[in-house]
C-alpha cells in the first residue's frame, strides 16, 4: 500500500482545511515536500485548492522546483481544464495529473488527456460527500459545489475513458482525523478494477486496519496527520509490514 | 573521452525529471531529437510514457529510428526507461500489434497475458523489488545497490518473450514475474522509472552514465 | 433623479483600497426605531481610501493580546459564580463565533456560560446539527427561545415588503433576548463574540469592551407600542391585524432602568481575544462538533459563515440589491482583513459570486412570508437605488462595481 502525502496549496503556502473549508497555513511547500520525500513517502500529491475558484493555475513553478531534488512520482491536481494546462504541468516535471471539476463541464477531456499522455498519467479525482446510508454525491471546485451526480454512477460513467487510477477523497472525513469513510471505499472497490487511492480521515494507525477490512485500496493519501506531526511515514510503513504478516 | 549524454525528445515522457536526475550527479545532458547529436552520443536515454503505437509513430515522424540503430551499431550505451525500454524490442500488442525499434529481438505484451486466465488489476503501480539473480547473470548497472531496494513501476505491459542471450532481472506483481531490468551488450532497459526511484534509482542512472 | 440614493447613502460609490467593501455598507441601525430604512450612514472610508474596518485591522496588530487576556481573566473574576448557576450569557445561534465564544469562556476562562438562542426564522439542517453539537459535543448549556412563529412570519413579511429587510425581526430578537434572559435569571454578564465595529461601525466603538446598550434597550418612558417592525409600529400592527399585545412579549426590549437595576453588562470577547472568524471555524470544528455546510452558500464561496437560517441568503440578496454589496463581498472583505486571501482574489470572488440569486431557499422564503414570485420580483426592483442600478439590454447592471 503506497503512502502519498497530499499538499494543499494556496499561493505560496501549504494549507490545511476541515471538510474542504478553511485556509490555515501549514508552511512552505518546498520544505514540506522535501521532508516527506526524505521520510519515505512513496509519491506526493500537489493540490491547488483555489485553482477553479480563481480560474488560474499556479503549481507549475512549484513542481518544477520540486523535481530538482525530489525523485519520487508527483501528481498534480487542481484547475486542469485544457490540454494546454496539462501539457505545461507535464513539461515541468509532473508525472501524473488528477482531474475533477472540468470533467463536469467537458467529459471528453479525460479521454483526450489519456490519449495524449497515457492512461497511467491521468487520474480521475472524485470528492465524495455522503448523502445517505449508501450513497455519495460528487462535488467539484474543491468541495464547494454540488454536481447532483452519484459517485458510483460517475465512476462507471468515467470508466470508458481509461483513467489509470482513482483518487477518492471523502469530504466528510477530510481534516477531521477520525477515520476513513470505509463504506465509500468499499462501494467503489466493488465497482471498479483500477487502482484506488483513498483519501480523507486518517488519524491513527488503526484507521488503516479498519479500511483494509472493507476495501482493497492500493494507496492512502493523507495530510493533516503528517502536517501536524501526529504520525510519521515510517510509523505507517512499519505498521503496514506488521499487519501484512 | 568526455561524455555526450543525450535524452531523446520525441514528445513523450517526463524528460525534466531525467535531466534533473543527471544534473543531480553533476553531469550535463542534452535533450534533443537532432539525428547528428544522437548518432554521436556516448550515452542515450530513451524515455517513454503512454501508448506504444503513438510513441513509435512519433519516432518515425522525427526520423529517429535509423539514428537509434546507428547509435547502437556505434556502441553507444542506450538506456530505455519504461515505455522506452519496451520500444527497444520487436513488437507490442498494445492496442494493435505494433513494430518496435527491434534493437533487441523480443515481444511486449499486456501483463494479463503472462499466465492463462489471469485476472489482475492493471496498471501495476507501486514500489517493487528485484529478484535475486545468480552472479553471472548480474547486470552491471545494478552494482552498488542494496539487494532488496525497491523501484517505482507504473505500467500495464512488459517483455514477455526474447532471445536467450539477453540478461534479465525480474520483478514480480501479483505472482507474475516479468523483466524489470534487461541488458544486451550496450543496450539497457528499465521497466521501472529510475528517475523516480529515490537514491537507488539515481544510482542506476549513475552506473549507466559511468559505462 | 438619476443618481438619487434611495437610502441616504453617498451617491458616489467608492471602494476601500485594501478590502472589497464599499462606502455603501450600512452601519448598524437600531432596528426597532427603523421606520423606513432610508436614513442610512455608510462605512467611513478615509482620505487614503482605507475603510474603518481595515483601519481597525491595522490597529489590531499593535495590541498586546497577552495583556488583554490577563485583563479578561481579571474582569471575569468579578462574575465567576462557581456554584452551578450560569454566570454569563452568550447569545448564540450555534454558529462558529458563538460556539467559539461559549467554549473558550467555559474551558479557558472557567466561566459557566449559558448560551441563549433566539431561534432562526427557518433552521437549516446543518444549522440545527451544529446548534445541537454545541451542547452534545461542546458541552455547553443552552436555552432556546422560539418566539411566536406566526407573528415572526408576519413581521418578516412586513419587513421584506416595506423595507426590503426580511432579516430585521430576527436581528432585533437576537439583540434583545440576551438582556431579557439575563434579567430573569439574575445573570449580570452578557458576552458577545465580535464587536460589529470589526466590520466597520464607528471606529471608536472598538476602544472599549462594553457594548453600547442603545441597541438592546429602550428609554424608560418609551412606549412599547411605538416599536417598529418593518417600518410599522406595534400599534399599527395591532390595529390592522389579528395579533394582540401579548403576542409581542418576546420582542419587547428591557428598559434602561431595568438594565441598570439588574446591573447587566454587555461586553464583547473580540476585545480580549484576537478575532478571526475562520479561526473560530477551526476551533469550533475541533471542539464543538461544528461542521461547514455541504456546499457553498448562494451568493458566496464560503461554507462556514452564517449557515443557520434559510433566510440568510435572501438577506444578503437584499443587501446586494439595496447597497450593491452581496454576500461574497462581506465574506471576502473579512477574509482579506484576516489575511486569508488577497484583495485581488477577493475581487475575483466578488465577480464570481456576488449577487447570485438565492435559489436554494427561494421557494421556502416565498412560502414563509406567503407572497408570490411576481410580488417578490416587483418588490426587488422597487428596492434598487437609481444611483446604483441601470438597465442594459433589459438586464439590471451595477453602475459602479469593484470589477
Amino acid at each position: 500500500m503506497r503512502i502519498i502525502p497530499r499538499l494543499d496549496i494556496k499561493n505560496d503556502n501549504v494549507i490545511k482545511g476541515i471538510n474542504f473549508e478553511g485556509l490555515r497555513v501549514v508552511g512552505n511547500p518546498n520544505e514540506i515536500a522535501k521532508k516527506y520525500y526524505e521520510e519515505g513517502a512513496d509519491e506526493l500529491i500537489y493540490s491547488d485548492c483555489v485553482a477553479s475558484l480563481y480560474g488560474r493555475n499556479s503549481l507549475t513553478d512549484l513542481v518544477k522546483r520540486a523535481v530538482k531534488d525530489i525523485f519520487i512520482p508527483i501528481t498534480v491536481a487542481g484547475g486542469i481544464r485544457t490540454e494546454i494546462d496539462a501539457n505545461l504541468l507535464m513539461q515541468n516535471g509532473s508525472d501524473k495529473l488528477a482531474i475533477n471539476t472540468e470533467l463536469f463541464n467537458n467529459e471528453e477531456l479525460g479521454g483526450q488527456l489519456v490519449k495524449k499522455f497515457g492512461s497511467q498519467s491521468i487520474i480521475l479525482s472524485i470528492q465524495a460527500k455522503k448523502i445517505s446510508k449508501n450513497s455519495w454525491e460528487a462535488y467539484k471546485n474543491f468541495g464547494r459545489d454540488k454536481t447532483n451526480m452519484d459517485v458510483i454512477e460517475w465512476v462507471k460513467k468515467m470508466s470508458v475513458y481509461n483513467f489509470g487510477e482513482l483518487l477518492i477523497t471523502s469530504i466528510d472525513a477530510d481534516g477531521i482525523s477520525n477515520g476513513f469513510d470505509v463504506e465509500l471505499f468499499e462501494k467503489i472497490c466493488q465497482n471498479t478494477n483500477i487502482p484506488i487511492i483513498a483519501c480523507g480521515g486518517f488519524g491513527k494507525l488503526d484507521h488503516i486496519k479498519e479500511l483494509k477490512k472493507y476495501a482493497n485500496v492500493d494507496a492512502i493519501s493523507l495530510s493533516k496527520a503528517l502536517h501536524y506531526k501526529k504520525i510519521t511515514i515510517n510509523e505507517i510503513k512499519n505498521f503496514l509490514k506488521k499487519i501484512d504478516e | 573521452m568526455s561524455k555526450k549524454i543525450t535524452i531523446i525528445d520525441y514528445g513523450v515522457g517526463n524528460i525534466l525529471s531525467i535531466k534533473n536526475a543527471i544534473s543531480y550527479q553533476g553531469l550535463k545532458s542534452v535533450v534533443t531529437n537532432d539525428n547528428k547529436i544522437i548518432e554521436n552520443s556516448t550515452h542515450i536515454i530513451l524515455p517513454g510514457v503512454g501508448a506504444y503505437p503513438l510513441a513509435m509513430k512519433k519516432l518515425k515522424n522525427l526520423k529517429l529510428i535509423d539514428s537509434l540503430k546507428i547509435a547502437k551499431h556505434n556502441g553507444t550505451f542506450i538506456l530505455g526507461i519504461c515505455l522506452g525500454m519496451q520500444l527497444l524490442f520487436s513488437s507490442s500488442d498494445e492496442f494493435e500489434s505494433t513494430e518496435g525499434l527491434n534493437l533487441i529481438e523480443g515481444n511486449i505484451a499486456k501483463l494479463d497475458k503472462f499466465k492463462k486466465n489471469l485476472n489482475i488489476k492493471l496498471p501495476n503501480i507501486g514500489w517493487r523489488n528485484l529478484k535475486n539473480n545468480q552472479k553471472d547473470l548480474k547486470i552491471n548497472i545494478l552494482n552498488n545497490i542494496p539487494n532488496n531496494s525497491k523501484y517505482y513501476f507504473i505500467h500495464s505491459h512488459a517483455l514477455i518473450k526474447c532471445k536467450k542471450n539477453v540478461k534479465i532481472v525480474n520483478s514480480s506483481y501479483q505472482n507474475i514475474e516479468f523483466p524489470a531490468v534487461i541488458n544486451l551488450n550496450n543496450i539497457y532497459g528499465c521497466q521501472f522509472h529510475p528517475e523516480k526511484s529515490r537514491t537507488q534509482g539515481l544510482q542506476i542512472i549513475e552506473n549507466f552514465l559511468n559505462l | 433623479m438619476k443618481n438619487f440614493s434611495l437610502y441616504g447613502l453617498p451617491e458616489k460609490v467608492s471602494f476601500c483600497k485594501l478590502c472589497v467593501i464599499s462606502n455603501q455598507r450600512p452601519s448598524s441601525t437600531i432596528e426597532f426605531k427603523n421606520s423606513d430604512g432610508k436614513n442610512k450612514s455608510g462605512i467611513a472610508i478615509d482620505d487614503k481610501g482605507i475603510c474603518d474596518a481595515c483601519s481597525y485591522t491595522k490597529k489590531k496588530l499593535e495590541i498586546d493580546w497577552k495583556k488583554r487576556e490577563k485583563q479578561l481573566f481579571e474582569f471575569l473574576s468579578k462574575y465567576r459564580k462557581n456554584n452551578g448557576e450560569p454566570d454569563c450569557i452568550v447569545p448564540s445561534s450555534g454558529g462558529k463565533d458563538s460556539s467559539f465564544t461559549a467554549h473558550i469562556l467555559k474551558n479557558k476562562y472557567k466561566m459557566n456560560p449559558l448560551t441563549v438562542t433566539w431561534a432562526p426564522s427557518m433552521w437549516t439542517e446543518i444549522g440545527f446539527e451544529n446548534f445541537n453539537n454545541l451542547s452534545k459535543i461542546g458541552g455547553i448549556n443552552n436555552l432556546l427561545i422560539t418566539p411566536n412563529g406566526k407573528l415572526h412570519r408576519y413581521l418578516t413579511k412586513t419587513s421584506f415588503l416595506n423595507l426590503g429587510h426580511p432579516f430585521q425581526p430576527f436581528i432585533h430578537g437576537q439583540k434583545i433576548i440576551g438582556p431579557k434572559i439575563a434579567k430573569k435569571l439574575n445573570i449580570q454578564l452578557i458576552i458577545y463574540g465580535e464587536n460589529q465595529a470589526e466590520y466597520g461601525n464607528k471606529l471608536e466603538d472598538n476602544l472599549t469592551y462594553y457594548m453600547n446598550n442603545q441597541f438592546f434597550c429602550v428609554d424608560d418612558n418609551f412606549n412599547f407600542k411605538d416599536i417598529k417592525f418593518g417600518g410599522k409600529s406595534i400599534q399599527n400592527i395591532l390595529d390592522e391585524k389579528n395579533f394582540n399585545f401579548n403576542d409581542f412579549g418576546a420582542y419587547l426590549p428591557l428598559r434602561k432602568k431595568e438594565v441598570l437595576e439588574s446591573k447587566i453588562q454587555m461586553i464583547f470577547l473580540g476585545y480580549f481575544e484576537k478575532w478571526d472568524p475562520q479561526e473560530c471555524f477551526y476551533y469550533a470544528s475541533e471542539n464543538t462538533g461544528f461542521k461547514p455546510a455541504k456546499e457553498r452558500s448562494d451568493g458566496t464561496y464560503s461554507k462556514y459563515t452564517e449557515i443557520d437560517d434559510k433566510i440568510v441568503p435572501m438577506h444578503f440578496y437584499t443587501t446586494y440589491i439595496k447597497f450593491g454589496i452581496g454576500r461574497a463581498t462581506y465574506d471576502a472583505a473579512q477574509e482579506i482583513r484576516n489575511n486569508k486571501i488577497t484583495r485581488e482574489e477577493g475581487k475575483n470572488l466578488v465577480k464570481k459570486f456576488d449577487g447570485e440569486f438565492p435559489k436554494t431557499y427561494f421557494k421556502d422564503f416565498l412560502d414563509y412570508i406567503d407572497i408570490s414570485e411576481n410580488e417578490f420580483f416587483k418588490k426587488i426592483d422597487d428596492l434598487r437605488s437609481p444611483h446604483l442600478w441601470e438597465k442594459k439590454d433589459s438586464k439590471w447592471v451595477l453602475k459602479q462595481s469593484i470589477i
